[in-house]
């Protein structure tokens, strides 16, 4: 049986009530500027700007505390699936609402750096949705049933052979393995687990000298290059796996660090919004 | 050559134990290759490191093909050997020893080879980094504090700096940055006359979270009028406050309100609010206003009044002066005594005759908004001559009948004394009377019939222009029984403001002909108002709608909100609850406020 979705949660419970009120925000604004006479000076100062402002900051408030709701998993009778459906769905209503809300007035003043920032925290959300309707797929078709600490481990034992095997191989050889082995990143800073990539080019250097070698060797030298050749191969396809499961996962934890400072700043503009406009009535 | 190799091991106890194997040929090759006879397997070894020979001298010499060789802490390439020299490769200790007598194989040196217990950099496992953002010390909500910090203190903190305390306020007052963020609290850019206050918010906003105050408004526009001057047709907490309509921060003109559903609100309905209201109800102009009231003075009247326009009879106002539009617009022209070059002609069997045009009385004034008082000046005298005496261009002045008396006395009493006879008659010729020359009258012969005869004419010429011929083409003339001025001139009303309430600027209708809206060629009663009924408005003139071919016209494009300037009643005064007693009389006060007698045009 196919797992559902949070998306479709309920029959797309949330998606209805989001397009509810997205429908009803925008038949309301459409309504009250007939020709654009009714509202001259579209601001969030009217029944209707009040109207749609106070719907989108509850459903913010709502949003944000699925974000609390979520740290404590077993919390409660709800349901997480609900709340993140919920959350989706809400949470893509909102620019619309607080779109109409200030009537497409901007400027450079904190009402608009609050929608600026409710916008890139759902920007950030929707990126951040799509990177988990992917994501979670191609990390378990990178390392299938494996784990990242298993694939680390595989290396080492790897690395313990290749070093062993290579001593026996020309100086050239064995400073060229050694630097690639010893050059070898995986993980690190933010940075570079974002942009995690198979290996660097350093660490291809002996597989490509064995390549302009040939396997010309014979005897033993040309066995153990053929040997050290493979190991190799199997090591630089095991490193870029780990370093794409690693990239993989930072982007699946990324946005969301993207997502909830953005959110608190967003607060404390939206605070200062609404002081702002009751301070200077 | 042979050689004891002694490889050295520690056991647990950390003590040496050394196990040897004698080693015999010509030279002995030291390496990582496993073929070497001393053979050093570790990635610092070079495949051939170096290599042990025996001179014929049987002295050991050490070549070494890789890196240099650490000899006694010196790098060497080459070197002879002794007992007791050590000799480092890599992570190997060598140290040449003289031969053991026993327990081995006759041998000719020893040399033991340990490898330090250092654990080399090569052997070491991939050096943990951080595998993922949270191991990078990443944490969504540790940043999200920060934002929140960053945002408090940019948003908020910097912002509001003057509340905090006047050293506070400043801090950076002049830095670019601090100044924008300052200017971030506003909810947009003020109206052109409020930018003098800068960025002094309290000029307004006195009080926080209070709405600001009319009295702040009213401090500088003192001036201003209410919109309900009456005190007594307000009703209480129905009464907007001046922002409630003139909203600041919404750029340079945003405070000039336009909206029509604002006055909507309450005239659209009216009488819900305000029962006592004596208007209709007025919505959209497309549809839902009332026809338009003239403010007229009729005939008999003491006051002017307003009357609605119905559409089928005609609404006359007193004017006082008789000028048939019919007469003086009609194609076949007027008769004129003399024609001004520039003026159309008709010219038949009768003669010639001028042709007129509304603009040769109407004359727009500088403003544009109306037109310059027809005077008999400048538009009636050049044919209307108010010549008395038949053969003589002398003229009465357009004066007061008492100025006109003495006019013709003086003209009769110095014809008596004149040389030629002359005739003065009422027109129709019943009556006339001669003034004798005075050749047949010698001076001081019966003077007493000369003087009688200059009167006589005097008022045989007076009732002729003022009954016959001059005066009563325009006016009405009454007798009044006083031989001195005989007659007397109705009061002439002038030109009104029939329409006080709105605003009507006729330059901005110069594309339409005149008589689109004042249709008075046919019109032959003066008092005849040809004003405009609101479907001829609505020809041109749509609502709030905007539709194809007309102007959308909103409230604001024909009425003041705040009353007109005539009503004293300032803001200031209404506010402090001062108000005149006219003002208190009732909604007639307002009409009272155009004078019947204003000579002049709008």
């Amino acid at each position: 049986m196919r797992h559902p979705s949070v998306l479709e949660y309920r029959r797309f419970r949330y998606l209805k009530t989001s397009l509810f009120f997205t429908l009803a925000g925008l038949a309301l604004y459409i309504y009250m500027r007939p020709g654009g006479e009714a509202v001259p000076y579209p601001f969030g100062a009217t029944v209707t700007g009040y109207a749609l402002g106070i719907t989108a900051a509850f459903f913010m408030l709502i949003l944000t505390l699925f974000g609390l709701r979520k740290r404590r998993y077993a919390a409660g009778r709800s349901n997480l699936n609900g709340w993140l459906s919920a959350h989706v769905y809400l949470g893509l209503a909102v620019p619309v609402l607080a779109t109409l809300h200030c009537g497409f007035s901007f400027g450079w003043n904190i009402h608009t750096t609050a929608y600026a920032l409710m916008i890139c925290v759902v920007a950030s959300g929707i990126w951040g949705m799509y990177r988990y309707t992917l994501v979670p797929r191609a990390i378990t078709a990178n390392l299938g049933e494996q784990s990242l600490d298993q694939c680390l481990e595989q290396i080492t034992e790897l690395d313990r052979q290749i070093r062993r095997d290579v001593l026996e191989l020309p100086d050239e050889i064995n400073a060229l393995t050694e630097r690639a082995l010893a050059g070898t990143r995986i993980g690190g800073g933010p940075f570079a687990q974002l942009t995690a990539s198979g290996e660097r080019a350093r660490t291809r250097l002996p597989l490509k000298m064995l390549e302009a070698r040939g396997a010309a060797g014979k005897g033993d030298q040309g066995r153990r290059a053929r040997d050290l050749y493979a190991l190799l191969i199997r090591r630089s396809a095991l490193v870029e796996r780990a370093n794409r499961d690693i990239r993989l996962r930072a982007q699946l934890q990324f946005w969301l660090v993207l997502h909830v400072p953005l959110t608190l700043a967003m607060w404390v503009a939206l605070i200062a919004h609404v002081t702002s406009v009751l301070y200077y009535w | 050559m042979r050689c004891l190799l002694l490889t050295v091991t520690r056991n647990r106890r950390g003590e040496a134990v050394r196990d040897g194997r004698v080693i015999s040929a010509e030279t002995l090759n030291i390496g990582r290759n496993s073929a070497s006879e001393i053979h050093l397997p570790d990635a610092r070894v070079r495949l051939h490191h170096a290599t042990l020979t025996q001179t014929s001298e049987r002295r050991l010499v050490l070549e070494v093909h890789g890196d240099p060789v650490l000899l006694d802490g010196k790098e060497v390439r080459s070197a002879h050997l002794r007992p007791g020299m050590t000799f480092r490769i890599g992570p190997y200790n060598c140290e040449v020893e003289l031969p053991i007598p026993e327990g081995f194989e006759p041998h000719d040196f020893a040399l033991s080879v340990e490898r330090e217990d250092i654990k080399p950099k090569a052997d070491k496992a991939i050096k943990r980094r951080p595998m993922s953002l949270k191991e990078a010390g990443f944490s969504p909500w540790a940043a999200g504090v920060l934002a929140a910090i960053v945002a408090l203190i940019c948003l908020i903190v910097i912002p509001r700096m003057d509340d905090f305390s006047s050293r506070a306020a400043t801090l950076g007052a002049n830095a670019p940055a601090v100044i924008a963020l300052k200017n971030g609290w506003t909810a947009g850019p003020l109206a052109a006359g409020h930018r003098s206050f800068g960025n002094d918010c309290k000029a307004c906003h006195t009080d926080p979270f209070q709405p600001v105050a009319d009295s702040r408004c009213i401090a500088c526009h003192a001036s201003a009028t209410p919109h309900i001057a009456n005190i007594a047709l307000r009703v209480s907490g129905k009464e907007e406050r001046c922002a409630s309509c003139h909203r600041d921060h919404r750029g340079l003109n945003g405070m000039l309100e336009q909206s029509p559903t604002l006055c909507a609100d309450c005239h659209a309905n009216i009488h819900a609010n305000y029962p006592k209201s004596t208007l209709a109800n007025a919505g959209d102009f497309a549809d839902v206003h009332p026809a338009f009231r003239l403010s007229v003075m009729q005939a008999g009247a003491k006051q002017i009044e307003t009357v609605a326009q119905t559409g089928k009879t005609q609404q006359l106002a007193y004017l006082g002066l008789k000028f048939p539009h019919d007469v003086h617009l009609a194609a076949r022209g007027v008769a004129a005594p003399e024609i001004k070059t520039g003026q159309q002609t008709v010219t038949d069997a009768k003669g010639t005759r001028v042709v007129m045009h509304c603009a040769d009385c109407h004359v727009p004034s500088p403003t544009g908004v109306g037109f310059e008082p027809v005077s008999m000046k400048d538009n009636c005298s050049q044919c209307h001559r108010l010549e008395f005496q038949p053969g003589n261009a002398r003229q009465v002045p357009h004066a007061q009948p008492a100025e006109v008396m003495a006019t013709l006395r003086d003209f009769y009493a110095a014809a008596a004394l004149g040389t030629e006879p002359i005739v003065a008659s009422s027109s129709a010729g019943i009556e006339k009377v001669v003034i004798s020359a005075s050749t047949a009258k010698p001076l001081g012969v019966n003077p007493g019939k000369t003087a009688a005869e200059a009167s006589r004419a005097t008022e045989l010429a007076a009732r002729d222009i003022f009954t016959v011929r001059v005066c009563v083409t325009c006016h009405t003339v009454n007798p009044t029984g006083d031989a001195a001025v005989p007659y007397a001139i109705a009061p002439v009303a002038g030109v009104q403001h029939w329409m006080p309430d709105s605003h009507f600027e006729h330059s901005a209708h110069a594309a339409v002909g005149c008589a689109e809206c004042h249709p008075v060629s046919r019109v032959h009663d003066a008092d005849v108002i040809a004003m405009p009924t609101i479907e001829t408005c609505r020809t041109c003139h749509a609502g709030n709608k905007p539709v194809a071919g007309k102007v959308t016209s909103g409230c604001a494009l024909c009425h003041d909100y705040h009353m007109h300037p005539d009503s004293k009643t300032t803001l200031a005064e209404n506010a402090a609850g001062v108000l005149p007693a006219k003002e208190m009389a009732g909604p007639k006060a307002t009409g009272a406020r155009s004078n019947a007698l204003v000579e002049e045009s709008h």
